[in-house]
Order: C-alpha cells, then structure tokens, then sequence
C-alpha cells in the first residue's frame, strides 16, 4: 500500500457490491441450472421444473456468494465488482487478506450487508465489516490499461 | 633417250629417217655396183662375141624381116638376161652381205653428204603416211617409260615463267567462255568447306568488317519489304518463344509511366463491360479475403476494448468524485476537518 492509495467511499462500493451482486446471481443460476439438468440427465422421464425451492435457493445463493468473495478476496484482493471500479481488499496492514479472514468478512457481507453504509459515516471509509475483521478497500492506484492502438498494416 | 630428246622429237624422227634411207640408197647402190660387176662378162659376151657371131650368121640372109627378128631377138634375149642377173644378183647378195660390213663400206665409200643434199626429204617426208606411223606407236606405253619427276626437276620453272608474257596470255583468253565452260557445281561439291572454314581465322576477318559501311549499304526498306512475314508468323513457336522470355525483366524495362500517360482511360473504361466483369467476379470470396486481410475480428476488439476502457475509466471517476461529496457531506454534517484529498490509507480516525 501506498501513500497515494486512499480507502473506497460509500459510493464506489455500493456499485462494486451492486456488480458483485449481479455475478452471484448469475453464477447461482448457473449452479440452479446445472442441478436441474443433472435431475434430467439422471432421469429424464419423472423430470419435473422444480417449484418451492425458495429456502434452498436462498441457501445457494448464500453459498455462492460467500464462496465467490472469499475467492476473490483471498487470491487477487478483488472481486469484479471491485475490479471494474478499481477498489481492492487488504488488511490494514496493507497485506493480502487470508482465507479466513475472507471468509469471515464474506459471510459478514452476505449476512448483514447493510454494515456497508458506516463506511459513509466513518472518517478512515470503513465499514463494520472492515472493523470486524480489521481490512480496508483501497482505490487501486494502478491505472486501467489503455487500450491498444492498431497495429500498423 | 635423254630428256633433252624428248623435247625434241622431229629432230630425232628426221635423223632416223635420214640414216635408214642412207643406209637403203647405200645398199642399193652397192646391189647395183655388185651386180652390174657380176653381170658384165655377160653384157661382153653378148656384145663382143655372140652379136658380131650373130650378126655374120644371119646377116646376110636377114637384110630386111631378119634384121627385125634379130631385134626382137635381141631384145628378149636381153630380157631374159635381165631376169637371170637379177636372180643371180639376189643369191650373190644373200651370199655376200651377210659377210660385208656393209656399214663400213658405205661409211668407207658413200658420200652421205652428197646423197642427202641431193634428196627431196620434203618429197619424202610428203609420201610418208604420218597417220600410220603415228597410229602404230604405242604412246601409253612410251608415256609410261618417260620420267616425269626428272623431267620436272630439269626445268627452270622460274626461267620459264619469267619468259611468259602473263599479260598478253591474260589478254587473249575469253575468261567469259571459260567461266561458263567451268561446272561449278561439281567444284564445290569437291571443296572440303569444313576444312576451309576451320583454318580460317574468323576473328580476324570479322574485326576487318566495317559492320557500318554494310548497314549503311543495306537497303533495308526493300529487305523488309520482301520479307513474308506472315510465313515467318506461322512458322513461330510462340510458346515456346514466351516460354523463355524473362518477363519480370521486359516489365522492369518498360517505362509504365509514360505507357500510362498515353493511354485514353476514359476509351478504355467506355468499352468494358463492366456487368460482365462483376458477374464474373467472386464479390464472396473478395469479401471474405479482404477481411480476413484487414483482421475486422480484431478491430472489433479492439474498438470495443476501447469503448470499455473509457467507460470503466468515466465510471470510476465519477464514482470517486460521488465517494469525496458523500465523504464531505458528512465531514460538514459531523463537523468533522476533511482531508485535502481523501483520508490516507490507514490515518487514524478524526474525533
């Protein structure tokens, strides 16, 4: 960490949270999908779409998310969402955040998601997650790629 | 015979003939001598005795007729004489002359100077049957006898050839009768041309050619205009000819810039049929080469990776912008001093 790297604000967060919230869902329906086509592959004949499967689904859904944040925090720092609006997870110490921390702050995310708005009200832009597990979002300093010219023909 | 002889043969003709007929007049004369020694005691016998004998016998009875018969008497009696002498005459002379040097005694005897001066050899020379004598000589066979080499070797070519009147010969012979006499078909036929031309320095000769002066003789108007060139077209292989043209080097020479600077493009476009030339043209297969030359897969990446970036780069912005008004909202709302920039990564919290 740097001196010229500064921690998110509320905004940049809630749209990376807003991202990572669109990629749970799609990676959740991925897995739905995959289920209901293994029950049709097994057995095709007695398949039936399956309906009333709201506690599962919020079960998956709470799985698939926990497991895609952790992942992302635990080996790049950053989920898509974080990387689109250029923001990274660290501990305070400015190292990369372990597994169980990022697990816990994931489960903390998925479980009380509004703890996100004390970033607004705290002066170092951190949320009770953050407090909780002693990290830190940070704008990434290292600029988004420039596209590349053509190449001359 | 000497070579000296050969070059004169009617010299030696006439000296023969002359010694045979010396010797001929000789020996007649001597047969004549011979017998008229052998026949004189006959002639006394017959004149000094039996005439006057005769003559008492039958003088007086044959005064008249008798005397003619006497005559006629005497004549075959002379006659008769004649013949007899003759005849003894050849057997004296068959006996004798073997034994007479007979060259000697006309050597000894005969005054061979008179006798010829007193010869007609003209006359003679006239009744002798030249044809003949001629016919009767076996000239191959003297030929063959004759030594050419020595006798070439004797001559004094240059002496002769110095005495020759080259010029005057040169004026007097009809070279035109000659020339048309000449086969020259049959001289070149025997002419080893092979031969000739290998011994030839051709470079020489070929360095000595004012090639110019030719040209400049050569009336290449007529030359041309007597060329078939039709005949000379068909008998072309263009094929073969365009097989071996370095075309790459033909183009290189040819100055396109001025080619193009003369051609009319505007005739050339008016006689295309440009519809027959789009309906044979494969638009598909162009297509589909020229994109795959340009790589528009890739532009389109490209230009979309672009467009990405630059949202993504607005979005942040505005997002960080929103990040520091919220943040200086609620410094404001809790009275709180905020930072120039932002809080620094780890400052510790402001009371």
């Amino acid at each position: 960490m740097t001196a010229a790297e500064r921690p998110a604000g509320i905004v940049t967060r809630i749209l990376a949270a807003l991202i990572d919230g669109v990629v749970v869902a799609a990676l959740t329906g991925a897995v739905f999908g995959a289920v209901v086509a293994g029950m049709f592959v097994v057995n095709p004949v007695s398949f039936r779409w399956p309906h009333g499967l709201l506690a599962e689904a919020s079960l998956v859904t709470v799985g698939v998310a926990v497991g895609y944040l952790t992942v992302g925090w635990a080996t790049a720092g950053r989920t898509v969402g974080g990387a689109v609006l250029g923001v990274r997870v660290v501990a305070n110490g400015g190292a990369r955040l372990g597994w169980t921390r990022s697990a816990c702050r994931a489960v903390l995310c998925v479980l009380v998601p509004l703890g996100l708005l004390w970033v607004a009200v705290s002066a170092r832009r951190r949320s009770v997650q953050d407090l909780v597990v002693r990290s830190t979002v940070l704008y990434d300093a290292r600029k988004v790629p420039a596209p590349r010219a053509p190449a001359a023909r | 015979m000497g070579a000296e002889d050969v070059g004169r043969p009617a010299r030696g003709d006439a000296g023969a003939g002359e010694a045979a007929v010396a010797v001929l007049l000789g020996a007649g004369a001597l047969a004549w001598r011979v017998a008229d020694r052998v026949t004189a005691p006959a002639r006394w016998l017959v004149g000094g005795i039996a005439r006057p004998i005769a003559g008492a016998l039958v003088g007086p009875v044959a005064a008249g007729p008798t005397a003619a018969q006497g005559r006629a008497l005497r004549a075959q009696w002379a006659v008769l004489l004649a013949r007899t002498a003759g005849h003894v005459a050849r057997e004296v002379v068959a006996v004798v002359l073997p034994a007479l040097d007979l060259t000697t005694l006309v050597l000894k005897h005969v005054d061979l100077d008179r006798i010829a001066a007193a010869l007609d050899l003209d006359a003679a020379v006239a009744r002798v049957d030249l044809d003949a004598a001629v016919a009767r000589v076996d000239l191959e066979a003297a030929v063959a006898r004759v030594d050419i080499g020595a006798i070439v070797d004797r001559i004094d070519l240059d002496a002769i050839v110095a005495r020759v009147a080259l010029d005057a010969i040169v004026e007097r012979i009809d070279l035109d009768a000659l020339v048309a006499r000449v086969d020259i078909g049959a001289i070149v036929d025997r002419v080893d041309v092979d031969g000739i031309v290998a011994r030839v320095d051709l470079d020489a000769v070929v360095a000595r050619v004012d090639i110019g002066a030719i040209v400049d003789r050569i009336d290449l108007d007529a030359v041309a205009a007597r060329i078939d060139i039709e005949a000379i077209a068909a008998r072309l292989d263009l094929d073969r000819l365009a097989a071996g043209l370095d075309v790459t080097a033909v183009v290189d020479r040819v100055d396109l810039d001025a080619v193009a600077a003369r051609v009319d493009a505007d005739r050339v476009v008016a006689r295309v049929d440009l519809d027959a030339v789009v309906a044979r043209l494969d638009l598909v297969g162009i297509a589909q080469s020229v994109i795959d030359a340009i790589d528009l897969p890739e532009i389109v990446r490209e230009s979309t990776g672009a467009l990405s970036s630059d949202a993504v780069r607005a979005v942040r912005a505005e997002s960080r912008r929103a990040d520091d008004r919220v943040a200086g909202l609620f410094d404001r709302l809790l009275r709180r001093t905020p930072y120039p920039d932002g809080p620094p990564a780890g400052a510790p919290a402001l009371p």
